[in-house]
């Protein structure tokens, strides 16, 4: 192996870790294209430390392999250890060698390039340079600023040319203002060393501004792999749509697939259909209607869930085109326009509204959603849907909303 | 002065300690900003500190200088007993006990530190019971040990006796190397206790980024461990200061194998006919001052460097899951460690105790239970045993009392010159052997003015009692150093802003993380006060002798075999009380108090 | 309310009151202690008899003994402050600025004349009736008393080793003896001192002394800290013959069989001694005077006799009224000498470092 030929592919089959009882992995696969950047999102717990270490080489798999550059480092038989695999690792905890000064820290992952001794004293100068930190290279760690230091972690990673580079969360001990200029700097240099790269994160936002590809695990399953497009427009599970950002969620049931021929041909393409939902208003009998798009084939009467995606929802003007009613919670002011939080009443809201308009609190408005994306999906264990007040439909559609027919009565008696 | 072999029996631990100084570093390195206790406190500590140390130890060494201000010679001022230290046979004892110092202070770290990584950081078979091992390692007076080894290796020792032929071995044994070896082994425990107490401040991380980074896992060790160089520092001061005063080693194995050192001059120059406390000040302040260079060393070394770690979020260490091959090489090692350790000496001192004397010009190789019979029937034994083993408790319930302020001083930042002459002043009490304590003692608590103030505590219980504590103080206060830097400063503030005051806080929560270390302080200060000779022979009170005492004259009078065998039994009631203090932790301490640091 | 300070004082409280605690329950056991017998001051008086507490400071074995003894006879309170030669003469030291002792009971007559030069014995002592030799112990000034004999340097051999003993100094230089023999250091085993100055005496000047020690050290001569010691490198086999104090020498005989003793030429005298605090107050010098003429008495020897039969009950009398034990051989059978404790003793720290230098190392 050498750092010449840019990065290298990776291959996890099957694996799987456990510590004791918990089993921390269960069958993981995936695959990674030379040079990609694979950012891999789950929430604390999910398996997404024990997956980058077992790469890494600091853990054994339980079961399983991982192939790196082709080469299987482990596997039932092999552990090639850490060192020999040819990667480099930047730590949430910087993990920076306290006694050694910035330039020593830096030069240290030069040692496996065997090259001479001024060589490695310009390749590690010429790194911190591109960190912006030659002038602080005889400091020790302890001297620097938190962004700083991961500054040199990321050198020291990026020095020795690996042709795999693993981020375990390396921004988390960061401020926010500090976490987003030093994520475009691991993009850019990553990107320009040419190394695959693997990089764990609980931020949806990192993941889907650093990954060619993100992976979503959950309680040590891979949920879902794909492009960050993919991810956030046909999300395999409930968990991945809430995980990568929601407004809000409403329950309802299944009335059937959507019959226009239109939109039944633009949704071939990413294989989802268009769905109709009644959802339940708190008076009896009353139902709304909406559209959404659905990636499972769900039967009608079934219990399903919409989740609603922020940039579904546009608070829209006085025109009749609205599809509910609610009042202004909260609103946020970020710059670009407001954020709000939106009530439709009985605790039911929807959260990360944007809109450039300024509304009051307390003010009342109505809102559209864009069945793209309004996403459902078939709730396992059904519970008693949480009825949407009926105040919250707006004057045009409290004639339209259904009265539950006997068909569907039936349908939903068949369903139990 | 005294004679017997034990004659300056003192348990390596009686007196000596290495001030916080020496320790300080490291454990400053690992903190977090220090809990703040009560500003008197360091006021209180340096009236109780400057009261048992200080004026005692200052008054002894001042003889060398100024002796007529005791009463001990007709000049104000001399330099002639200092001279009288720098040349000749002191300064010869002086080169040899700088050797052994530093020659046992590497040994201590290099056995310590893959001990203490093999115990905190693989899931190496029987892990309690060796950490077991290294407490009952410091429990164990340096004269025992030394005798231990001598007994089975000494010309027509037992092991000759029985057959084997190790003179090879004893030639080695008899000289410096076996000084150093004994002085070393003794010293593994401090050197362990500091290492670990910065153990688990260095998380994982740095490893794995060595790791990941193209090292293996030598090349990795070789990253990670200069990062413990304040622990490492700190034990290797710890190691030497003991050394270098203790008397246990020096008047046995070195003695034997004619091999000057410094305490043992001092000791002659003390109690040998003619009395010379001069010459003896003088030694002492040539012991301080080696402790001092030590000191200056440590700080050389740290200057300009941090090992501060900034990162409170450093991912705790896994257990490393050693292979059975590893395994079985760890358990080897731990056993080779231990056998040298603690059971060559507890071979020695058994076996040499059922001999039917050492001692018949028969030359059989007869074990006999006739020793102890003999002297169990003995009704002398029991009084001073229950004298010793009463004043044991009472001066290790109070040195558990005193050693967590004591130590929380020693750790605490910016006490400004109180805190630092606090600090000299420890470290002189490592630095000087337990008689020149003792002696001071009696030079100060003896002078007319005190009498004429009423104060007439010379020659009772009270004031050996005092001078126990002072002698067990500095020693016991450094090892809760170590746990203490681990006490995190939120326990305490966060104990605090939900109401309760300081001193509660301490207690509710300071207490029960220490607890088990405290436990261990009492122990190991009960223990070494049992049979603490050098301090009791100048102020146990007329008829009241406590047990070293009546050990010592054992052997004065030639009753090798019978003092060897009351030291056994004294040993034995000490494990006893430590198994019993050691099950009512088990029983009466919460069970949220054995938790914490059980684990590490 | 209370404010911080408050609290704070609370906390040290809490610290000194637990170290209080401490020093309060070893004060109470002390009182119980001295409830039961007697406070262990010099200058306390006795309450129900007017009578001060004598301290004996012993080195001799059947000290407990004799100092019980006296206390049930004479009904006189005494204490035993019981330790080897040393430490007892560091504790004198260094209470020199307000002694706490009252009488001094130890082998040879050096440390008291050491003490009898800085002014700290009492002079002019009553001394019983003693044996001629015993009144030739005395000294001008009576500073002490000697209370028995035993000679520095005897010769005690392992007679399965050693077919005869030598028979005089110069034959231990011999070859035969090579590494055989084995003696103390004086600067450690204060009996030893009489020891090397009698053989300087007996030879006719410190030089030639040295010069004989420096013979006997390239014979392989074994230099140990105590009789002990010595006894226990004759007792395993590493010397077989040993140069110390008779009394250990006569006793490790009765206890092994195979060792025996033999006598040199001019064998140094080394007396117990009794010696009384000058500072001490008129009734505990008085008491101590009691002392010397009880230990002198029939009572008092028998006392000295029983108290410690393997070691230092091995002496010969000098109290005319009473018969060494049995297992002595008579002392009209062995030449003896005496050297001068004023003389000798001011050149002890100086002879002592040569020998530890030169001989011992």
């Amino acid at each position: 192996m050498s750092a010449q030929d840019g990065g290298a592919a990776v291959e996890l089959t099957g694996l799987t870790k456990h510590y004791g009882e918990v089993q921390a992995l269960t069958d993981v696969s995936l695959s990674l294209a030379p040079g990609l950047f694979l950012a891999l999102l789950g929430p604390s717990g999910s398996g997404k430390s024990t997956l980058i270490r077992c790469l890494a080489g600091i853990e054994r798999p339980s079961g399983g392999s991982i192939s790196i550059g082709g080469q299987v480092v482990a596997d039932q038989r092999t552990h090639v250890p850490p060192e020999r695999r040819d990667l480099a690792m930047v730590f949430q905890d910087f993990a920076l060698w306290p006694h050694m000064s910035v330039h020593d820290n830096v030069r240290f992952a030069l040692r496996r390039r065997r090259i001479s001794r001024g060589d490695s004293h310009d390749k590690a100068h010429s790194m911190l340079d591109r960190v912006g930190l030659a002038h602080k290279r005889d400091r020790y760690p302890h001297e620097l600023s938190g962004g700083e230091q991961q500054r040199v972690a990321l050198a020291r990673a990026l020095v020795g040319e690996p042709r795999l580079l693993l981020f375990d969360e390396p921004l988390s001990s960061l401020d926010a203002s500090l976490r987003e200029r030093l994520r475009i700097e691991i993009g850019t240099l990553v990107r320009e060393c040419g190394a695959s790269a693997v990089y764990i994160t609980h931020d949806q936002g990192e993941a889907f501004a650093l990954g060619d590809e993100v992976g979503v695990l959950q309680e040590g399953n891979l949920v879902q792999i794909g492009t960050p497009e993919e991810i956030y427009r046909r999300p395999a599970a409930a968990f991945v749509a809430r995980f990568t950002g929601l407004a809000g969620s409403l329950s309802g049931r299944m009335l059937g697939v959507e019959e226009d021929a239109l939109d039944l041909a633009i949704d071939a393409v990413d294989g989802t259909r268009r769905v109709r939902v009644a959802v339940p208003t708190d008076q009896p009998g009353r139902n709304l209607e909406m559209r959404a798009v659905s990636s499972a084939d769900l039967a009608p009467g079934a219990a399903v869930e919409v989740l609603i995606r922020p940039t579904a929802v546009r608070i829209s003007g006085p025109d009749g085109t609205a599809s509910l009613v609610g009042m202004v919670k909260d609103v946020a002011y970020c710059g670009r326009g407001y954020e709000y939080v939106i009530e439709l009443g009985s605790g039911v809201e929807l959260t990360g509204v944007f809109d450039a308009r300024r509304l009051r609190r307390g003010e009342r408005c109505e809102v559209e959603l864009d069945p793209q994306g309004c996403l459902a999906f078939g709730q396992e264990e059904p519970t008693a849907p949480q009825p949407l007040p009926f105040a919250a439909l707006p004057a045009s559609r409290q004639g339209l909303a259904s009265v539950g027919s006997r068909s569907e009565h039936s349908a939903m008696r068949a369903t139990r | 002065m005294g004679s017997g072999p034990l004659s300056g029996l003192e348990p390596a631990a009686a007196t000596e300690a290495t001030g916080a100084s020496v320790a300080a570093p490291a454990s400053r390195a690992w903190s977090l900003p220090r809990l703040r206790l009560p500003i008197g406190l360091t006021g209180v500590m340096a009236v109780v500190i400057g009261v048992l140390l200080a004026l005692p130890i200052g008054a002894f060494l001042l003889v060398s200088v100024a002796p007529r201000l005791f009463a001990q010679g007709n000049s104000w001022v001399t330099l002639s007993a200092i001279g009288e230290a720098l040349s000749g046979p002191s300064l010869h004892a002086l080169a040899d006990t700088a050797l052994v110092g530093a020659g046992a202070a590497l040994l201590a770290l290099i056995c310590a530190l893959p001990l203490a990584l093999t115990l905190q950081r693989t899931n190496v078979i029987g892990g309690r019971l060796w950490q077991f091992g290294v407490w009952a390692l410091l429990l164990a007076p340096s004269y025992l040990v030394a005798l231990g080894w001598e007994r089975l290796f000494e010309p027509d020792g037992v092991l000759i006796r029985a057959g084997l032929n190790v003179t090879a071995f004893q030639k080695v044994l008899y000289g410096p190397i076996g000084v150093i070896l004994v002085d070393g082994v003794k010293g593994v425990p401090f050197a362990f206790l500091a290492i670990s107490a910065a153990l688990p401040g260095l998380g994982s991380s740095f490893e794995h980024a060595a790791r990941t980074h193209g090292a293996d896992r030598l090349a990795a060790l070789r990253v990670v461990v200069p990062i413990l160089a304040p622990a490492l520092w700190a034990s290797f001061a710890i190691v030497f200061a003991e050394t270098i005063s203790d008397y246990g080693v020096a008047a046995t194995l070195a003695h034997h194998a004619k091999f000057p050192m410094s305490t043992f001059s001092l000791y002659e120059a003390v109690g040998n006919e003619p009395v010379q406390f001069g010459l003896a000040a003088g030694i002492g302040w040539t012991l301080v001052t080696l402790v001092g260079i030590a000191l200056f060393a440590q700080r050389r070394a740290m200057r300009g460097r941090s090992y501060q770690v900034l990162s409170g979020r450093t991912r705790p260490y896994v257990r490393l899951k050693l292979r059975p091959a590893a395994q079985v090489g760890a358990l080897l090692g731990l056993s080779l460690f231990f056998l040298v350790a603690l059971g060559v000496p507890v071979m020695g001192a058994i076996s040499a105790s059922l001999l039917k004397s050492l001692g018949t010009a028969t030359h059989g190789f007869t074990l006999t239970f006739e020793n102890y019979t003999r002297v169990i029937n003995e009704s002398e034994l029991y009084e001073p045993l229950l004298y010793s083993l009463r004043l044991a408790a009472i001066t290790a319930t109070v040195v558990m009392a005193l050693s967590v302020p004591a130590a929380r001083l020693l750790t605490k930042r910016g006490s400004g010159l109180v805190g630092s002459a606090l600090d000299l002043v420890l470290l002189a009490a490592v630095a000087v052997p337990s008689i020149v304590m003792a002696a001071g003692y009696i030079l100060i608590w003896n002078l007319p003015v005190m009498h004429a103030v009423g104060i007439s505590i010379y020659g009772t219980t009270a004031l050996l009692t005092i001078a126990y504590v002072a002698g067990a103080l500095p020693n016991n206060s450094r090892i809760l150093i170590g746990p203490l830097a681990q006490l995190h400063e939120s326990l305490l503030t966060s104990a605090r802003t939900h109401g309760v005051g300081n001193a509660v806080a301490w207690m509710r929560v300071a207490v029960p993380v220490l607890s088990r270390y405290i436990t261990w302080v009492w122990l190991y200060c009960f223990s070494a006060t049992l049979l603490e000779l050098p301090i009791s022979q100048l102020l146990y009170p007329a008829s009241s002798p406590p047990i070293s005492i009546a050990i010592e004259r054992r052997l004065e009078n030639y009753d090798f075999a019978g003092g060897t065998a009351v030291e056994v039994i004294s040993v034995l009631g000490l494990l006893a009380v430590a198994a019993l203090v050691l099950l009512g932790y088990r029983l009466l301490a919460p069970r949220g108090w054995r938790q914490v640091g059980a684990a590490t | 309310m209370f404010g911080p300070s408050h609290r704070r004082l609370l906390a040290t409280a809490a610290v000194i009151g637990a170290s209080a605690l401490g020093v309060a329950a070893c004060g109470s056991s002390e009182a119980k202690n001295s409830s039961a017998k007697q406070t262990t001051s010099a200058s306390a008086t006795d309450s129900s008899a007017g009578k001060e507490t004598l301290i004996v400071y012993s080195a001799q074995g059947y000290s407990p003994n004799g100092v019980k003894a006296f206390e049930k006879e004479t009904g006189i309170p005494a204490k035993l402050v019981e330790n080897s030669t040393g430490p007892l003469l560091a504790r004198i030291q260094a209470e020199k600025a307000s002694p706490h002792w009252g009488l001094f009971w130890v082998d040879g007559q050096e440390p008291f004349a050491s003490l009898d030069e800085q002014g700290m014995l009492e002079k002019s002592l009553e001394v019983p009736k003693l044996t001629s030799l015993g009144e030739k112990l005395v000294p001008a000034d009576r500073s002490f008393v000697p209370t028995g004999i035993t000679l520095a340097c005897a010769v005690v051999y392992d007679s399965k080793e050693v077919a005869s003993p030598p028979t005089n100094w110069q034959q231990l230089t011999e070859s035969k003896y090579a590494g055989k023999i084995g003696m103390n250091n004086p600067a450690v085993s204060g009996p030893t001192y009489p020891c090397v100055v009698g053989v300087m005496s007996y030879l006719g000047s410190e030089a030639k002394g040295k010069e004989f020690f420096e013979k006997l050290k390239s014979n392989g001569l074994k230099i140990s800290e105590t009789n002990g010691d010595t006894l226990h490198l004759l007792e395993t086999g590493q010397i077989s013959i040993g140069l110390i104090q008779s009394s250990a020498e006569i006793g490790a005989a009765e206890k092994v069989k195979g060792l025996k003793v033999a006598f040199l030429p001019k064998e140094t005298v080394l007396p117990s001694n009794i010696g009384v605090d000058a500072n001490a107050s008129p009734v505990v010098r008085e008491e101590a005077q009691k002392f010397i003429n009880w230990v002198l008495s029939p009572a008092g020897q028998h006392q000295m006799q029983i108290g410690d039969p393997t070691g230092d009950s091995l002496f010969w009398t000098v109290a005319s009224n009473t018969s060494p034990l049995p297992a002595l051989p008579s002392l009209s059978t062995i030449t003896t000498q005496q050297v001068d404790p004023y003389t000798w003793g001011k050149k002890e720290a100086a002879i002592n470092k040569w020998f530890s230098a030169n001989i011992a190392e």
